[in-house]
């Protein structure tokens, strides 16, 4: 298990690897000169002010000199600083992360809490009016998009029954965003854990437990949930991911203080370092989920925890 | 009276209007301790009427009517409560795939003690105990110790085992075990088969063993069930069915199924053409070297040298795991050995790629043991068999359509079939399908993988025929690579058996199997079921499962007869 583990790390730690480099490229992808495009809508800066800025972000260096700057300032923690500001970055983002993580974490829970049970119920009740109704609310649920979800659950629960706020940051606020983005995410994991158990119930050893004459309850409990996990927590992982790249709309929309409102601030304004430093957190955040999933997914089969 | 009596057993998949019967009126006693075969190949309904007597159908599965009686009580109209305390309990069940029976994710001891715990309120330390007394007596050392293992720790006859421990636990009056053996290598089958015999004696159990194999049946029953079509077509005592038999199916059944007794295979030229396949030790591993592995590599294949010539069948037998495949895809070059030659029809194939591996293989062809998953669904049959020459190139539509029809006809069925897709096949359809798109390309040797092992033994007899009818017309060659001895004989000039990446014994069929020298040669003859209950017990295996083995089998080629090696 540890080889496992040990492995799926290193691929972690190459994934961010990656991301680095492409984090340090992104500037140069975007067509036209980054300084000049930033500095567009305001008047009269003067070509000095354009070559101090292009030298305070190192894009007078060669690209591979770039890199190195910033690997090396990574390693250290310094992301650089805001270009409206003059702020650290990566101070920011760690002002900002943990609202996003509470939120995704919390629109996890509430996509598990929901998804998983109703998931094992359809497969449970498969073919039967029951089955039918829970997945077409779930195709529903898939179909429709954060945004819209968003203003709905905000009408109804906070303008037209008031018992939530409609934005802001304090400890209730936290309560519609993330149910708008777990509803959305029950209704996939819904499916994910419907067609998992379904296939887990046509498994020989399925059979074998119903010929041992165990009670359903205890067959259901005991034999096809915990194989029928396995898969499940797989795909968990990049739902997470999907969750995280949700969060950023949701959080435009209920106006949460996370990273998702910083970096779409940072993409308005062009704040390359803000943008930078964004990413590197996000696939570095989703890079670590993974791996704790991973872990846990070792735990549920005994295949690899015992290899 | 009779421990388990069936009547009018009638079972159906959906409506009764549209869609036939799959078991008709079965009628089936089991007495007290007593074993029952029950006969039939696949589709004869022999697993749907295991499976009522326990209420496991398949979903769309109905008993349409019929009586179930066990102990006087009719299990079709008991109610689920009372069946499920009579499954498990009253009536145990083991399944055909030891591999998948398990949970995976429970423990073997989890797994073991659940149903003495619902069944027998036994306590969890009690119910282990019991658990332990079980494995042991099955066979399984250090029980207590692998009780904590899960069951891929296990190997497959091991697993089975477990199952059986599981199921022998609770002393049931009834014993169904569907297909138990046919997952498993012949050697590890003789004890299974001794295994289940013996349990279900001692505990006095009834038994009602599900089997296709008529060697299994000759080993174990007191009285057989033959079942066609979902008709019970024969019934009556082992003895008697096997010496008399009364329905035109039972004996061509019988003769179809290829025993040890039948001559081995004439050869009607004494010698045979030119070589059109050479292996000089070749070997290939697999696994090791890994950047996170510290496990040694398997030598699947450890340095193998074989000819074959024109006109000849070379058979390659072993055991699961024992590098017959490997052998065989290095042979096709499909698998690029690590070490040693490959020639086909004199031309080394060991470095090629790209193009000039292409032009050789068309020399080289190989069938494949399942029919169901070696031709693609979505291809009409003329397409598969067409594709070799088209992608040849030269031949116009027409030329390639009379071409296609021809080879149809050369393996036994007609041009028309062409435009049929695979799933309007039966297994020994397509497996004729497989053969002629093997010809396509007038191969001079084929690679048959275990090309009979899916079918039913009368469909098994014509794939055999329709080889050897092949070979003689057009002095093919094959290398045969099958488990099965029996069928070794109906076919093979010659005979490699393969243990663990090397070839142990090799020489004409004759000697190899008639007098066989190799230890392990003569270990896995003995423990071929023999399908006469009259010889019944003379099987001579008494070798447990992990007999001791010198670790690498080193060893030297010794000639014991005329072109006859063994290593040794």
């Amino acid at each position: 298990m540890l080889r496992f583990l040990g492995q799926r790390a290193a691929m972690g730690l190459l994934t961010i690897f990656v991301t680095t480099i492409a984090v340090t490229l992104l500037i140069h992808l975007v067509p036209g000169d980054p300084v000049e495009i930033m500095y567009a809508q305001s008047q009269g800066t003067t070509p000095e002010q354009l070559e101090a800025m292009r030298s305070s972000l190192g894009l007078d260096q060669p690209i591979p000199v770039q890199y190195v700057h910033f690997l090396g300032r990574l390693l250290q923690g310094d992301l650089g600083v805001t270009i409206r500001g003059q702020q650290p970055v990566a101070q920011l983002l760690m002002q900002r992360l943990p609202n996003t993580l509470a939120l995704a974490a919390l629109a996890m829970v509430i996509a598990t809490v929901i998804g998983m049970p109703l998931g094992f119920l359809a497969a449970y009740k498969r073919g039967t009016l029951i089955d039918g109704v829970l997945m077409v609310t779930a195709i529903a649920g898939i179909s429709i998009p954060h945004f819209w979800l968003g203003l709905l659950l905000l009408f109804w629960l906070a303008v037209d029954l008031g018992i939530l706020p409609v934005a802001g940051s304090g400890p209730l606020n936290i309560v519609l965003p993330a149910l708008t983005l777990g509803l959305s995410n029950a209704a996939i994991v819904a499916r994910m854990t419907r067609s998992a158990m379904i296939d887990v119930m046509s498994q020989d050893f399925i059979r074998t437990a119903h010929a041992k004459g165990l009670p359903k309850s205890k067959v259901l409990r005991r034999h096809v949930l915990r194989a029928g996990l396995v898969p499940v927590v797989t795909v968990m992982g990049l739902q997470f991911a999907f969750m995280m790249g949700g969060a950023i709309v949701v959080e435009n929309i209920f106006a949460w203080n996370g990273i998702g409102r910083l970096a779409l601030e940072a993409i308005f304004q062009r704040d390359y370092p803000v943008i930078q430093g964004f990413i590197l957190v996000f696939a570095t955040t989703v890079v670590v989920v993974m791996l704790a999933l991973d872990a846990v997914y070792a735990l549920l089969d005994p295949r690899i925890r015992r290899s | 009276m009779a421990l388990v009596d069936i009547s009018d057993l009638t079972i159906g998949f959906g409506a009764e209007a549209t869609a036939p019967p799959v078991v008709d009126g079965v009628d089936l006693s089991i007495g007290k301790g007593e074993i029952v075969a029950l006969v039939g190949e696949s589709g004869s309904g022999k697993s749907m009427t295991a499976l009522s007597i326990v209420g496991l159908l398949p979903e769309r599965g109905r008993v349409r009517s019929g009586r179930i009686l066990f102990g006087g009580k009719d299990l079709l109209t008991i109610g689920e409560a009372a069946l499920r305390s009579v499954r498990g309990a009253r009536i145990g069940m083991i399944f055909q795939e030891p591999m998948t029976s398990l949970n995976p994710v429970l423990t073997i001891g989890e797994q073991l003690v659940e149903a003495l715990i619902v069944h027998e309120k036994l306590s969890k330390a009690e119910s282990r105990n019991r658990a332990i007394a079980m494995l042991e007596r099955t066979g399984i050392d250090n029980a207590e110790r692998r009780l904590r293992q899960y069951p891929h720790e296990f190997s497959g006859g091991m697993r089975q085992r477990v199952m059986i421990a599981m199921m022998m636990a609770l002393k049931p009056a009834l014993l169904i075990a569907d297909e138990p053996t046919t997952a498993l290598d012949v050697t590890i089958q003789a004890q299974i088969l001794d295994l289940l015999r013996e349990m279900v004696r001692d505990l006095d159990t009834s038994l009602l063993l599900i089997t296709h194999d008529m060697g299994v049946v000759a080993e174990m029953a007191d009285r057989v069930v033959v079942m066609r079509d979902g008709k019970v077509v024969e019934r009556g005592d082992c003895e008697g069915v096997f010496a008399a038999p009364q329905a035109d199916y039972t004996r061509k059944l019988l003769a179809a199924v290829p025993t040890l007794d039948d001559p081995v295979r004439m050869t009607t030229t004494t010698s045979f053409g030119p070589e059109v396949l050479r292996l000089e030790d070749v070997s290939r591993s697999f696994g090791g070297g890994g950047f996170f592995s510290r496990q040694a590599p398997l030598k699947a294949v450890d340095g193998v040298t074989l000819t074959v010539r024109e006109g000849e069948t070379l058979a390659l037998v072993g055991e699961s795991g024992s590098g017959k495949s490997t052998l065989g895809r290095l042979a096709m070059r499909l698998e690029k050995p690590d070490g040693g030659r490959v020639v086909v029809a004199g031309e080394d194939i060991t470095r090629l790629s790209g193009r000039g591996l292409r032009r050789v293989r068309r020399a080289i062809q190989m069938i494949f043991q399942d029919p169901y998953a070696s031709l693609d669904p979505r291809f009409s049959i003329g397409r598969t068999i067409a594709e070799p020459m088209i992608i040849e190139g030269g031949a116009s539509r027409s030329e390639v359509r009379e071409r296609v029809g021809a080879l149809l006809e050369r393996a036994g069925l007609s041009a028309a079939m062409a435009g049929r897709m695979p799933h309007e096949l039966s297994g020994g359809q397509r497996q004729r399908v497989a053969i002629a798109r093997a010809l396509a390309v007038s191969p001079r040797i084929i690679v048959a993988d275990e090309p009979t092992s899916a079918l039913d033994v009368s469909v098994q007899a014509k794939i055999l025929d329709l080889m050897i009818a092949l070979q003689e017309a057009e002095a093919l060659a094959y290398l045969f690579i099958t488990h099965d001895l029996a069928v070794v004989r109906r076919i093979a000039h010659r005979v490699a058996v393969m243990r663990k990446g090397r070839i142990v014994e090799l020489g004409a069929a004759a000697d190899v199997l008639e007098r066989p020298v190799h230890p392990y040669t003569r270990s896995l003859i003995a423990a071929a079921p023999v399908p006469d209950p009259a010889r019944r017990g003379e099987r001579h295996h008494g070798q447990p499962e992990a007999e001791p083995q010198s670790p690498d089998m080193a060893g030297e080629w010794c000639a014991v007869g005329d072109e006859h090696w063994i290593l040794a």
